[in-house]
């Protein structure tokens, strides 16, 4: 109860700040304010919200469970992050910033429209926008709803609210199908997070930004700490990392043990023993033993192989109510990993193991392109980039890449070190990967003897998720209200009018994210890279070009957003014919963004020299009268 | 922008170069552990982090410049 308390406190404070903002807001024009806090951000303001927009549910959810699952591989596939500040803050954010101040722009596509004098650019990238946000937002959904229920999952009051969501949306098409602590959850955190946001603000975003990004700094290092001290020390981990084997998969059949008849249940995630209790399974979906039967269905397991790993199951077998009632016996073949199979090692080395690709996880070409893609992929990101539309002035920016440096430097090691060494406190987390971060943040607090400070740890990356959320339900309203409805229907709009439209879409936005998510894919991970690419390569050509290079022209922003965007969705589309489920294609073993930005600067080059040259009055008034960037160096 | 590209460039060449050729070695021996890590990632991970660190805050202390955009038009909303 004390976890839920800690947690509903975090939330409490999420919500003033949300009310402060809104107060503050009173009197200054709407759009201005509501959509980018009057261009007015300090060094912190500006500073946190772009490190906690940057670190989402990606950082805190689905980096744990690929560091958890490939070991220290995940860490040089994360280790682009080390330039990130330099390079994504640098290259862009003066420019952007000073361009869109000389044309009034408050969005991306209304910076675009202005840029080139062309509805028609404005309207492409809004819908460019909209399209690739919405797969941002599902992966967030998926994981706020799911660090939730991990932590909510021992309280009485929330299993009584389960059962009661389970009995209201029993047999409703689509909703009733989604398990009901993930959708209760999901509800919860769609709500609070649509309510805030919508309320606030662009402002809200941001000083909520802050006191999350402050969150996440503090529950990273605390975490790190009771790593170290629980585990003798990272090079005790090393060593226990260095002696572990990549598990295998199979299915069981359990028969009861006992002289009992009636109906056993093993949720998904249980341990059980198998044959003489050589080997234990862990479930990978819920089986059990049906009244009156005495064997039930095939079920799915994983297999540890690490002896420690066995051994150290083996003694909470005892605890599980099911034990001693069941048997588990392996029916057919077992598969092992494709890459590292039976591999000492294999977790503190590279390219790290993998149950599907044989080259393992990170082969060379994938590494490099990761350390293209978790750059530039952020320079191209709209979200990230109205937030460099929105500082005070350039010394503030310069301090506030110190600021992020720091911050990134304090945040993603330290999730490398925690995570990899997760593995030797939770064994068989590869069932349901995306919670290994809750999970130990459980294990490791319960361990201290503080289970109540799991609450402020998993506040962590709830914070992460909410504060990249909000960014980007911001994002969405901002193009459906600033670049669709006041540019194009409704130009002489009232302010409150205006208002009332920006609530209404981002809680509509909210409703439709939270429908879509009912059923997620099992990799959070997958999605968030997706909605990465594709926003990155449909963007970073037209915007980088659109800032350095005078003689582009609308037809080639829209040629380039529509060959990024091309490119991304045929070589995704690949990957699910290939693989039978949503996945990217790595043509010559490079990930999709890389040929999709070439195909998409090709575009911008290629058709803006083929057409006219841009007009005098628009030259001038971003670039100046000699054609160079007008007094704004990168 | 050059300056960026070039030490995007520099960063990719060492981590990437380096744990190609030493990241691959699944012998693990305790003593090439460098502060309780793998060399690998000590050398190919850990240290150019810090080191790409160091030259983002050199960089904005002392080389990037504060402008004044006020004089050409640029106004806050």
């Amino acid at each position: 109860m004390d976890v839920l308390l800690v947690f509903a406190l975090y939330l409490v404070v999420v919500f003033v700040l949300a009310g402060l903002a809104n107060r503050s807001a009173r009197g200054k024009s709407f759009a201005g304010e509501y959509f980018l806090g009057s261009r007015n951000l300090g060094v912190w303001a500006f500073g946190l919200t772009y490190a906690a927009t940057v670190a989402s549910g990606g950082t805190f959810v689905g980096l744990p469970s690929l560091l958890y699952t490939h070991g220290w591989a995940a860490g040089w596939f994360i280790c682009a992050y080390m330039v990130v500040p330099l390079v994504a803050m640098g290259l862009i954010a003066k420019r952007i910033n000073h361009a869109s101040r000389l044309c009034g722009a408050i969005t991306i596509p209304e910076l675009l429209r202005k840029r080139f004098g062309s509805d028609g650019v404005g309207g492409f990238s809004t819908a460019m926008v909209l399209f690739f946000l919405f797969f941002f937002l599902l992966a967030q959904f998926k994981a706020g709803a799911q660090i939730m229920a991990t932590l909510l999952e021992g309280i009485p009051v929330y299993q009584l609210a389960v059962m009661g969501v389970e009995r209201l949306v029993g047999g409703v098409p689509w909703v009733g199908d989604a398990e009901p602590g993930y959708l209760l959850c999901l509800i919860v955190f769609a709500a609070a997070v649509v309510v805030y946001t919508a309320y606030g603000g662009f402002r809200a975003v941001v000083w909520t930004d802050v006191m999350q990004g402050l969150v996440m700094l503090l529950g990273t290092l605390l975490m790190l700490g009771f790593v170290f001290v629980q585990l003798g020390g990272f090079g005790r981990v090393t060593e226990q990392l260095a002696e572990m084997t990549p598990p295998e998969f199979g299915e069981v059949v359990l028969h009861r043990a006992g002289s009992g008849k009636q109906e056993v249940r093993v949720p998904r995630g249980g341990w059980v023993s198998i044959g003489n209790g050589e080997r234990v399974a862990r479930l990978a979906a819920a089986g059990g033993i049906p009244a009156g039967t005495e064997a039930g269905e095939p079920v799915a397991v994983l297999l540890p192989t690490t002896p420690a790993e066995i051994s150290r199951v083996r003694e909470r077998l005892e605890a599980e109510p099911w034990h001693g009632e069941v048997v588990a016996e392996l029916e057919g073949a077992v598969r092992g990993y494709a890459a590292g199979a039976g591999e000492r090692g294999a977790y503190v080395s590279a390219p790290g193991p993998s149950a599907t690709n044989p080259a393992g996880f990170l082969p060379l070409a994938l590494a490099f392109s990761f350390f293209i893609f978790w750059n530039f992929g952020l320079v191209g990101n709209p979200a990230f980039m109205v937030r460099q539309m929105a500082y005070r002035s350039t010394a503030v920016l310069r301090r506030a890449m110190i600021l992020v440096a720091v911050y990134f430097a304090l945040i993603y090691f330290p999730l490398v070190l925690i995570f990899t060494a997760a593995r030797i406190l939770l064994p068989g987390m590869e069932v349901d990967p995306d919670r290994v971060m809750p999970e130990t943040a459980a294990i490791l607090t319960a361990n201290a003897g503080v289970p109540w400070l799991a609450g402020f740890l998993v506040a962590a990356p709830f914070a992460a998720v909410m504060s990249s959320v909000d960014s980007f339900l911001l994002m969405v309203s901002s193009a459906v209200v600033r670049d669709v409805y006041q540019q194009k229907i409704n130009p002489r709009a009232s302010e409150a009018r205006l208002r009332t439209l920006s609530h209404a879409v981002t809680l509509l936005v909210g409703l439709l994210a939270l429908l879509a998510v009912l059923h997620p894919p099992l990799f959070l991970q997958d999605l968030i890279i997706f909605a990465s690419a594709g926003l990155g390569a449909c963007f970073l050509a037209p915007i980088v070009m659109a800032l350095y290079w005078p003689r582009m022209t609308g037809a080639g922003a829209v040629a380039g957003m529509l060959g990024g965007c091309g490119a991304v969705l045929a070589l995704y589309s690949v990957g699910y014919i290939q693989n039978n489920r949503f996945g990217d294609y790595y043509l010559l073993g490079l990930h999709p963004f890389i040929w999709a930005a070439a195909v998409s600067f090709f575009f911008v080059v290629a058709v803006s020299l083929l057409g006219r040259r841009p007009s005098e009055d628009i030259r001038r008034t971003f670039f100046g009268d000699g054609g160079g960037a007008r007094r704004s160096n990168p | 922008m050059v300056f960026m590209l070039v030490t995007w460039g520099v960063f990719c060449v060492w981590t990437l170069g380096y744990n190609a050729l030493h990241a691959a070695d699944t012998g693990f021996i305790v003593e090439e552990m460098v502060l309780g890590l793998p060399r690998w990632v000590f050398f190919g991970i850990a240290l150019p982090w810090v080191c790409a660190t160091a030259v983002t805050i050199l960089f904005a202390l002392f080389f990037m410049k504060d402008e004044d955009w006020s004089a050409d038009g640029a106004e806050a909303d």
